[in-house]
């Protein structure tokens, strides 16, 4: 086996997951693409992608950077939800948060929805 | 439960008593306060087919493995291609509004994440533009993680695009 082979085994293949779950008489989807050293995290009730934001941690602050790279900056249900994400996990983090309704009880739903995905199924993430 | 009591009234007072335990969880949960019947709810798994439409595929290209996945959003096409297994420069391909059908498209490239670099407008118009125009006139978001970014990578990359089809 040559270098650059055993270079390319170094990181598993990108894969797919969705899971969805009816949160306050709305069905919200999810849709997971694992990477190496990060995910892609895609929440909403109808397949539009209206933002997205990138969180990692840094060794200088104990809350991970988040930016949004996409979208409306006024929205920051994406950010701090990529943000509490890559803290949980450590890895980087994206998110697009595609959801019309981002009232604080029906984010926090949302979000222990996905922390349950995560500790049902971490090999996912 | 015919027989389990001695009288009618043992029985209706027996139902009273456990009415809660005999309804159906839905009801049982509706009972309780409002933020709790919320938490309850998402303990109930559900099974909705998925709305997100999306096909991958690795391939070699010149001696290196590279994968490429395509997710099918309503307003954006979602392109992963990478040779690293990680997203790598983002970049956002959108068509320019025409004055006219007669001229030809054009389209703008930002990359929203990432080195700015000629070369990856370049990779990216190279790789996008036929999926924006083929998705009527969807725009494309692009990850891109190339080692190899040369003009017969590029060619045989856009015909791993072309076999994840989407749109």
């Amino acid at each position: 086996m040559t270098e650059t082979q055993s270079v390319e085994q170094s990181f598993g293949a990108i894969s797919v997951h969705n899971f969805s779950e009816k949160i306050m008489e709305q069905t919200v989807h999810f849709h997971v693409m694992k990477m190496s050293g990060g995910f892609f995290l895609w929440v909403g009730s109808s397949a539009v992608l209206s933002n997205l934001a990138v969180s990692m941690s840094c060794k200088y602050d104990s809350m991970p950077l988040s930016t949004l790279v996409m979208g409306d900056p006024s929205n920051t249900a994406p950010n701090s939800l990529a943000q509490r994400l890559a803290k949980k996990t450590k890895k980087q983090v994206f998110v697009s948060y595609s959801l019309p309704m981002t009232d604080s009880s029906h984010t926090l739903l949302v979000e222990n929805r996905i922390k349950k995905e995560l500790e049902l199924h971490p090999e996912h993430f | 439960m015919k027989g389990q009591f001695e009288t009618p009234s043992c029985k209706r007072l027996y139902l009273r008593h456990h009415a809660e335990q005999l309804l159906p969880d839905e009801h049982r949960l509706s009972r309780r306060g409002k933020e709790k019947r919320g938490v309850c709810r998402i303990n109930k798994m559900s099974s909705a087919e998925p709305i997100i439409r999306s096909r991958q595929t690795t391939k070699e290209v010149n001696g290196i493995s590279t994968q490429v996945v395509c997710t099918e959003f309503s307003n954006y096409i979602f392109i992963v291609i990478t040779q690293y297994g990680k997203i790598g420069t983002l970049i956002s391909i959108t068509p320019d509004s025409r004055s006219n059908d007669i001229s030809t498209p054009t389209f703008s490239t930002k990359v929203l994440l990432g080195k700015e670099e000629a070369l990856t407008h370049v990779c990216a118009k190279n790789l996008a533009t036929f999926v924006s125009q083929e998705a009527s006139n969807r725009p494309v978001l692009l990850g891109l993680a190339l080692k190899d970014s040369s003009i017969d990578a590029i060619k045989q990359i856009k015909e791993i695009v072309k076999s994840c089809q989407v749109w």
